[in-house]
C-alpha cells in the first residue's frame, strides 16, 4: 500500500484505498502505481479525496531554521 | 416542488441509448457509508448522491478495504429500466437492471450463489459517462443469476443477472468508485 517513491515525496493516501475508478477521467487507477503527473491529475478532480498533497511544515526558528534572524543587542542605525 | 423545470429535447446533443460494458456491484455489508441524496436545492440535487460511498476494512486482508466488484457485461446486454409502482396517492418506482456475463467458470457460479443472498449497491455507466446507481441504503438491489449452457447448434453460454431495487426513479452518482483490490 505504498505510493511510488517519487509520488510519495509529495502525496499521501488518505483512506487506505488503492484501486479506484474515476468517472470524471473515465478510467481505473492503481494508486500504488500512478506517476507524479497522474497524481496531479487526480487531486485536481473535484471531490477526489483518496489521495492528498502532503503538507510541508513551515520552519520557524530553532536548529535548521532560517539564518535571517535579527541579531540581538544591536540596533539598526537610523538613516535620518 | 421548487425543483420542477422545463424538459427540453436533444437540442443537437447525443442521446445514445444503452449502457457501457462494466457493472459495479458491492454488497451493502461492505460499506462504511452509503451516501444519500444531496440536501441542497440546486437543479437535479434531489436525485444526485452526495459525495462518494466509502468501504469497511476487509478482515481477510488487514489494512485493505472492500470496494466495488467489476462485472463484465456482454455488449448490448446491459439495460436499466425504472417502472412505477403503487397506486394513486401512493406511488413509487422499481429499478430493474439486467446484463449477461459470458462463460461457465467457477467465479460466476460462486458469485451467483452468494449474491442472491444479499442486497447490493450497483453502478452503471451510460455511453456518455453518466453514472447511475441502483439500490440505496436499506433498499439494496437484489440480484439473481440465470445460467444457460446454450446448445451445440447455437445460443449463448453464460449467466444473465437480473437485479431489482425499489427506488424513486433514476439516481445519479458523481463520486469516486472504490474498487476491490485484485
Amino acid at each position: 500500500m505504498e505510493l511510488r517513491p517519487e509520488v510519495a515525496e509529495q502525496f499521501e493516501l488518505t483512506m487506505g484505498v488503492t484501486r479506484v475508478h474515476v468517472p470524471q477521467l473515465g478510467r481505473d487507477y492503481d494508486l500504488t502505481r500512478i506517476s507524479l503527473e497522474e497524481a496531479e491529475q487526480l487531486v485536481a478532480v473535484p471531490g477526489f479525496d483518496r489521495l492528498r498533497r502532503k503538507q510541508v511544515p513551515v520552519k520557524r526558528g530553532g536548529a535548521g531554521g532560517s539564518n535571517h534572524r535579527p541579531r540581538k543587542g544591536k540596533k539598526k542605525e537610523s538613516l535620518m | 416542488m421548487a425543483n420542477l423545470s422545463h424538459l427540453p429535447g436533444p437540442q443537437g446533443k447525443d442521446n445514445q441509448p444503452g449502457l457501457k460494458g462494466t457493472v459495479y456491484i458491492a454488497p451493502e455489508e461492505w460499506f462504511e457509508k452509503i451516501a444519500g441524496f444531496k440536501t441542497t436545492n440546486g437543479k437535479g440535487d434531489s436525485v444526485t448522491i452526495d459525495g462518494s460511498h466509502t468501504f469497511k476494512d476487509n478482515p481477510a486482508t488487514p489494512g485493505v478495504k472492500y470496494g466495488f466488484l467489476k462485472a463484465y457485461a456482454t455488449q448490448d446486454t446491459a439495460q436499466l429500466k425504472i417502472e412505477p409502482t403503487g397506486e394513486r396517492d401512493g406511488r413509487g418506482a422499481k429499478a430493474s437492471l439486467e446484463f449477461f456475463n459470458p462463460g461457465a467458470g467457477k467465479e460466476a457460479a460462486e458469485f451467483a450463489r452468494i449474491i442472491k443472498n444479499t442486497t447490493c449497491i450497483m453502478l452503471v455507466k451510460t455511453p456518455d459517462g453518466v453514472v447511475q446507481q441502483v439500490g440505496a441504503e436499506d433498499l439494496g438491489a437484489e440480484i439473481v443469476g440465470s445460467y444457460d449452457s446454450g446448445k451445440l447448434s447455437g445460443g449463448r453460454r453464460g449467466t444473465t443477472f437480473k437485479a431489482e431495487a425499489y427506488q424513486n426513479g433514476n439516481q445519479y452518482y458523481e463520486g469516486i468508485i472504490d474498487l476491490l483490490p485484485a
